[in-house]
């Protein structure tokens, strides 16, 4: 007891201190969430039951630089919303898509009619940190919750921890740039040039795993498909066509997705032949988009 | 064990309750048991090159203290600077002086077929062999006297905060200490702890932010504009600066907190105005060190000025060999020393003439301008030394230098990797106004006299940890030298 009488002041500091940091965490998550959710970048959107469409389009960046769904409004006449992300993992993608219907639902919108899925995301193995910056919305999210502490439950005790921490994420950082204004019109726009492509080649060419866990995501976002009557269709998006002669693996590949996805898969690797479309080796800029979209609607798929 | 790791979250509080339970020798001996741990953890085998540096030296002190012999104790002297100097060799220097006498005696005709060895390069070996080191010196020259519990002495040479990287203690600043048992003050307990947050925020909020567009960048900076590359060699200045005192903030703070003062190691180095200057505030422990024990010895600058250049230049070549076994180290270094002549050159000009001009009032009031300019042009020299401390080989400096003065790329848009670019700008731009803030005394002075004002202090310092660190548990920079 005579203890803490001698360190009351120290007691009382070290109490408030703890106290100030605590509260201080809370409320600067609150506001920071508040912030992000009054931006129109696409998650914060989709969390709010945004981004109603006729056609959805998933993905890697991949999915994300391909299909500008401004380019699929001017093709085909139809609203797209694309929900993919940059080095999005796979294993996240049937929650974004499950999220988005269900707050779609909740909104009291229609589901979407078509699901473009961009599959070459299957393939690859996810860059480190690419699934626990979306700790920036699990609370909005009991399944991304779960997939956060499932795959990192490291981040996931930290993130309850420190609400702050949340959103300790490029997500934070980028949702700040689409304030006031939507992001369904990003897409990268620089034009690649022939050192770049050089340069790319000098490397070895992307290798397609052959992931059962990546398999079993694709999976559950056909089921979740199949179970609102959204039509599914699978794409392989366009490769330069020089970085496309490397991918001498890509065809037996996408053979094999097809088989363990029981779905054709549509393979659009080599649609654009004219080198200025590409952004980079692997994405499009608003020029090949716009001939990506027109080629889609041509064959039936927009 | 890295103190940006979880186990040393678990280790540090343990240690830290056990330490103010015990008392005497059995506290200093939990310090010894720490520290082995905390070094064991990362690579226990090399616990035996500690062991080994500390007994020879030991031994070397004692037997120092009990001969009045001339030549004995250079012998003893000389046992100590070849056991510490041979291991230092041994496994920091070995592989690079094989490689470049095989270069050196290729066009001879002789191709030497000598095994390359494999080493691995024990973490924090630089620091306390050159501390083991300066133990036996100081003891050899009388100005302290030699340690005789091999307890202390191990623990000396061992402490765990700074064992790895820093700062470099001198046993006359740190046995002492050990005498006598540690009292708990407050007061120092939590300046501590808001050193060790500063220092935390220093590694993880900005090092490791720059860390993430710098390192792809220096990796193949072929693929961006001068722009990009300009920016990310200002970067590094903050990032090589923020590793690094940030680690000395840490053991400095976590000291503290054990009731131990440790010798400061940065003091604002980027407000410096000259290259003098800078070697005053920048890793302070070393300099002093190759002062006392290269720079002075070799003659200082008591015999002429040509012989002042020449021993800055072989103290500088050194304090650049001392970083790594590459020749850029050594460029480094090199250009200290030429930026340390030439600005001793420009004094002494500037002296003589001074004396026959009289400070004007308008002088006067150029003295703030005139400042900010020096720290200016300061700052961009030690930019383009820092890309040589960064790249591995002179032609890869050479080549960034080169890309940035073609000027070719110089529009925003070229930037690359902009969202990391632009959040590590940010975090510098805060940080420099910090550091300003601190230089110019008025946040010290707040924080000293307003006890909330420092509790709020250290909260923004966890909150902006907590929203804006990385924690992919990065190495510090200075664990490789």
């Amino acid at each position: 007891m005579s203890f803490f009488i001698q360190h009351r002041n120290r007691i009382v500091w070290v109490t408030l201190f703890l106290a100030l940091v605590w509260a201080g965490d809370r409320v600067g998550a609150r506001i920071l969430d508040r912030a992000i959710m009054s931006t129109g970048f696409r998650y914060a959107e989709l969390y709010k039951g945004g981004l109603a469409a006729e056609i959805v389009i998933l993905g890697n960046s991949r999915g994300l630089h391909m299909f500008h769904p401004p380019a699929i409004r001017e093709a085909a006449g139809r609203e797209a919303a694309n929900i993919s992300y940059n080095a999005l993992p796979t294993v996240l993608m049937p929650v974004l898509w499950s999220d988005y219907l269900s707050h779609q639902l909740k909104n009291h919108q229609t589901p979407p009619k078509r699901l473009i899925f961009e599959v070459s995301c299957v393939g690859r193995e996810d860059e480190p940190g690419s699934l626990e910056r979306f700790k920036v919305f699990m609370f909005h999210s009991e399944p991304l919750s779960q997939a956060i502490a499932k795959h990192f439950p490291k981040e996931y005790v930290a993130s309850r921890v420190s609400h702050l921490y949340r959103f300790n994420s490029e997500l934070t950082l980028r949702s700040m740039f689409f304030r006031g204004k939507s992001d369904q019109d990003w897409i990268m726009t620089e034009h690649v040039t022939d050192d770049q492509i050089e340069r790319v080649l000098d490397r070895d060419p992307d290798k397609f795993l052959r992931d059962q866990q990546n398999v079993i995501a694709a999976k559950e976002v056909l089921a979740v498909a199949k179970g609102m009557g959204v039509q599914v269709d699978l794409i392989v998006a366009p490769y330069h066509p020089r970085y496309r002669e490397t991918l001498t693996e890509l065809p037996d590949w996408i053979q094999w997705l097809s088989g363990e996805l029981d779905c054709p898969i549509h393979d659009y690797s080599q649609s654009i032949s004219e080198t200025s479309g590409f952004a980079d080796h692997l994405h499009l800029n608003p020029d090949g988009a716009r001939q990506l979209a027109e080629i889609l609607d041509r064959d039936g798929i927009l | 064990m890295y103190f940006n790791s979880i186990s040393f979250l678990v280790f540090f509080p343990c240690f830290f309750t056990l330490y103010w339970l015990l008392r005497g020798s059995t506290r200093v001996a939990l310090c010894l048991i720490g520290s082995y741990i905390f070094y064991g953890w990362w690579a226990y085998e090399f616990l035996g090159l500690i062991l080994i540096s500390t007994l020879v030296d030991y031994f070397v002190g004692l037997g120092l203290g009990a001969t009045e012999s001339r030549t004995q104790r250079k012998w003893l002297l000389g046992v100590s600077i070849a056991c510490n100097l041979g291991i230092l060799a041994t496994f920091k220097y070995l592989n690079f002086f094989a490689e470049n006498l095989e270069q050196l005696v290729a066009p001879l005709g002789w191709k030497p077929d000598w095994p390359t060895l494999n080493l691995i390069l024990p973490a924090g070996i630089s620091f306390y062999t050159f501390q083991t080191l300066s133990y036996s010196i100081d003891v050899y020259r009388g100005q302290i006297s030699p340690e005789r519990n091999l307890l202390r002495f191990a623990t000396f040479v061992s402490f765990f905060p700074q064992l790895v990287a820093g700062p470099i203690v001198r046993a006359r600043e740190f046995l002492p200490q050990l005498e006598t048992d540690r009292v708990f003050h407050w007061y120092e307990f939590e300046r501590g702890v808001g050193q060790v947050l500063q220092g935390f925020l220093k590694k993880l909020v900005i090092a490791d932010s720059i860390a993430i567009v710098a390192d792809p960048m220096f990796g193949d900076p072929r693929g961006y504009s001068s722009i990009n590359l300009l920016v990310v060699v200002v970067l590094y200045a903050f990032q090589v600066y923020c590793d690094f005192s940030g680690y000395s903030d840490i053991a400095i703070g976590l000291a503290k907190m054990l009731g131990f003062k440790l010798p400061e190691n940065f003091r604002f180095p980027y407000f410096a105005t000259s290259p003098a200057d800078f070697w005053h505030r920048w890793h302070i422990t070393l300099s002093t060190w190759l002062r006392d024990y290269v720079y002075i010895p070799l003659g200082g600058n008591r015999n002429g000025e040509w012989n002042t250049y020449r021993n800055l230049t072989i103290t500088m070549l050194l304090g650049g060999l001392w970083h790594g076994a590459s020749w850029n180290f050594v460029i480094w270094g090199a250009l200290h020393a030429t930026l340390l002549i030439l600005h001793r050159v420009w004094v002494t000009t500037r002296s003589k003439n001074e004396l026959r001009h009289e400070a004007s009032p308008l002088t006067r009031w150029l003295v703030l301008p005139v400042t900010a300019l020096k720290c200016g042009a300061m700052f961009s020299i030690l930019c383009v030394t820092w890309v040589f401390f960064r790249t591995s080989t002179f032609s890869e400096a050479i080549e960034i230098l080169g890309h940035i003065a073609s000027l070719d790329g110089l529009s925003p848009s070229t930037l690359q990797n902009r969202l990391p670019l632009i959040k590590a700008c940010g975090l510098v731009m805060i940080f420099a106004t910090l550091e300003l803030a601190m230089q110019i005394k008025t946040l010290p002075r707040v924080l000293e006299r307003v006890p909330w004002a420092r509790g709020v202090y250290y909260a923004s310092l966890v909150w902006i940890i907590a929203f804006a660190g990385t924690f992919n548990g990065t190495q510090f920079i200075y664990f490789q030298f």
